[in-house]
């Protein structure tokens, strides 16, 4: 499901840096680049297409912060698959995606 | 959370209006919970510098575009609910359906054919570069002029030659002529719409050739050969079916053979709006095409001048100007041997200029009046229709109190029941006005067909523009309001428990819920009685034009136009023939 379809530069990257454990809207800005009106949209397409799934982090953490809690997503199977055949498929990859070495420690969520 | 200072935040509040209801919650939460961690992980807000601040609202703009995305998904939202439900109950009562829609169309078809018809004489722009700087220079009226007389107001060749070289208003400027020619050498004639064009209209007016090239300055000189004719574009498909090729071929008109040199481009009709021409040559070769000077000498009175305002020169500094120079230019221009009496009137003749973008055009003098009687008579029967579908829409309301009492009675609120009445009422106007969209297309090709005839074929460029399609489209919402306003009021007044307890039978309540009705019908049978009337006696008047006895037997008489060119009769023979 959905690894047939093509993704584009900006979807690779929003994948890759989900599987190098950004995991939230503003941090996956911030590591690709890209602005607040491209990462959202793709994130919600990517969801309805099972590549990615979400989540709301636990109330408990958001409370002590006095926020709202905030949502994260992770790769499904599915979406790992994907993001494999995107870099295999662009070979400049590494020249614009967040490199493993760049990767997050995993956040707390609860 | 003070909202005041955090324009973010704020932005996302506003935005979210947008979302589709059931994804909002989640969505401003996620949002927020993101600028408020990103603010949270910078400093104290006051603190922040202006950059970090407009990198916040910067990103809270993206919100924007991801709200917009979500749009598709008001699918599932209440309002396609309405419309959904909206369209069952339609379909479920087919014939009630068909009668309001096929009501409407009519309506609404009739409206907007005719509303079309005044578009194409009276709104539209001619289609030619910057209409709105186009002027004509025309008399101020026509009384000193003598001889013979193709369209008014109109000028001589004399006049024209005269404001050409002494006007200083306008960057281009240009005259043409309307005239026809007979295409065939002998017998049955085959006639044609020659338009004579001073040697810079097409230049003036901005006309790119669609094929080959068109007229310029030098080929239009008193005293011109050949210098080509160019043909329009109708006129290529038509005779020479489009071929390539024609450009170089010769064409027989009168006794002279003119070369094509270009195709003008298929928007292109000419000046006249609802005419088109067949072929134009300059003015100097209507003396080659009718044998004599007369269109060239002052006594022939058939050229419209127009002109291309200088930037920067206002149509009033325009018509200054041609009045302050009118009495020269009618001095040099005036012709020997005219009548006497009338050299005072010619020399006194004054030059004006008025604005010309659209054309100029027998049509619209002629038509503009009934057509405006006529859209005032098919808006009544607009009304008419809707007064009609109020009515049945009022009646079927009271046949579903019942439904809404117990949609009111489950929770459902009246703004609620307002808005799945009028979603219905809007589903029957818009497949109203498509009908009627579609209607109008035949109706205004047959008004048109109507006032042609063989000789005298009236050309109007009728496809739909955007004010025709607004026009269609802001009668289908007027009449949704007007039918579907009155039964969705009465809906928001109704106690749920009396109905249900009245056990369906709805229909006993008080007289007070028929006056309305009452007063539709009355209005409508008024209304109608007008117009019959009117029907009737323009009928009569037009039976009676129909039948006006002319003084030959027109029945079994073939209608039947025929040339004989000079060179092939003596006098006597001709003499003989019209004896």
């Amino acid at each position: 499901m959905g690894t047939k379809t093509f993704l584009s530069h900006s979807v690779t990257a929003i994948l890759q840096a989900l599987a190098n454990g950004y995991q939230y809207g503003f941090d996956i800005m911030d590591i690709t680049g890209l602005p607040s009106g491209t990462v959202y949209p793709a994130l919600r397409r990517l969801e309805e297409t099972g590549l990615v799934d979400s989540e709301w982090e636990k109330a408990t953490i958001a409370q002590r912060q006095q926020r709202p809690p905030r949502k994260y997503y992770q790769l499904t199977a599915d979406g790992k698959q994907a993001l494999a055949e995107a870099v295999k498929r662009y070979r400049l990859a590494s020249s614009f995606l967040p490199h493993s070495a760049t990767a997050k420690p995993s956040r707390q969520r609860g | 959370m003070r909202l005041r200072n955090r324009p973010h935040l704020l932005l996302i509040k506003v935005v979210g209006v947008i979302v589709p209801r059931r994804l909002r919650a989640d969505w401003k939460q996620e949002w927020a919970a993101e600028l408020q961690t990103r603010e949270a992980m910078l400093e104290d807000w006051d603190k922040l510098n202006w950059t970090t601040k407009l990198d916040l609202l910067r990103r809270s703009i993206g919100a924007f575009r991801d709200a917009l995305w979500l749009q598709p998904r008001r699918l599932e939202d209440a309002m396609f609910q309405d419309l959904r439900f909206g369209v069952r109950m339609l379909l479920k009562n087919k014939s009630f359906t068909a009668v309001a829609v096929i009501s409407l169309g009519l309506g609404i078809g009739a409206n907007t054919a005719i509303f079309q018809l005044l578009d194409a004489v009276r709104l539209r722009a001619l289609p030619v570069k910057a209409p709105n700087e186009l002027a004509e220079v025309r008399m101020l009226n026509m009384d000193g002029a003598r001889g013979g007389f193709g369209r008014e107001p109109s000028v001589n060749n004399l006049i024209w030659e005269q404001i050409r070289d002494r006007q200083q208003a306008f960057s281009g400027i240009c005259a043409w002529g309307a005239d026809s020619v007979n295409l065939a050498p002998g017998g049955e004639a085959r006639p044609a719409r020659m338009l004579y064009v001073s040697g810079d209209f097409f230049n003036v007016l901005g006309v790119q050739p669609a094929l080959g090239h068109v007229f310029t300055n030098t080929d239009d000189q008193r005293g011109c050969g050949d210098s080509g004719l160019v043909i329009s574009h109708e006129f290529w498909q038509r005779e020479y079916g489009g071929d390539e090729t024609v450009i170089g071929r010769k064409l027989q008109l009168s006794d002279h053979a003119f070369e094509i040199i270009g195709v003008t481009p298929s928007s292109f009709f000419g000046m006249e709006v609802g005419k088109s021409f067949d072929l134009a040559l300059p003015i100097c070769a209507v003396a080659l095409v009718r044998g004599n000077n007369n269109f060239l000498s002052g006594t022939m009175w058939w050229l419209t001048v127009t002109g291309r305002l200088k930037p920067g020169w206002s149509l009033e500094q325009a018509n200054a100007h041609t009045l302050s120079i009118s009495h020269g230019i009618f001095e040099a221009a005036l012709p020997p041997n005219y009548p006497p009496v009338s050299v005072k009137d010619y020399l006194g003749s004054e030059l004006i200029a008025v604005p010309a973008g659209s054309g100029v055009s027998a049509l619209r003098e002629e038509y503009e009046q009934p057509l405006l009687m006529l859209l005032a008579i098919a808006g009544l029967v607009l009304l008419i229709a809707c007064a009609n579908l109020a009515n049945l829409l009022l009646a079927r309301a009271s046949a579903r109190e019942r439904e809404f009492a117990v949609r009111q009675a489950l929770g459902a609120s009246g703004g609620r029941l307002v808005r799945q009445l009028l979603v219905e009422s809007l589903l029957l106007a818009v497949t109203g006005a498509a009908l009627g969209a579609g209607l109008a297309q035949a109706l205004s090709q047959f008004l048109v067909a109507f006032l042609s005839t063989t000789a005298d074929p009236v050309f109007l460029n009728l496809t739909p523009d955007w004010r025709v399609l607004g026009f269609a489209t802001g009668l289908a919402v007027l009449t949704c309001l007007l039918f579907g306003l009155a039964p969705a009021i009465r809906v928001t007044r109704m106690e749920p428990g009396t109905v249900m307890k009245s056990g369906g039978r709805g229909m006993t309540a008080g007289r007070e819920r028929f006056s309305l009705r009452r007063a539709l019908v009355v209005a409508q049978v008024a209304l109608s009685l007008v117009l019959v009337a009117g029907a009737l006696l323009f009928s009569r008047s037009l039976s009676n034009l129909a039948n006006v006895h002319t003084g030959f037997r027109q029945k079994d008489s073939p209608d039947r136009a025929s040339e004989f060119p000079p060179f092939e009769f003596t006098e006597r023979a001709l003499f003989e023939f019209h004896r």
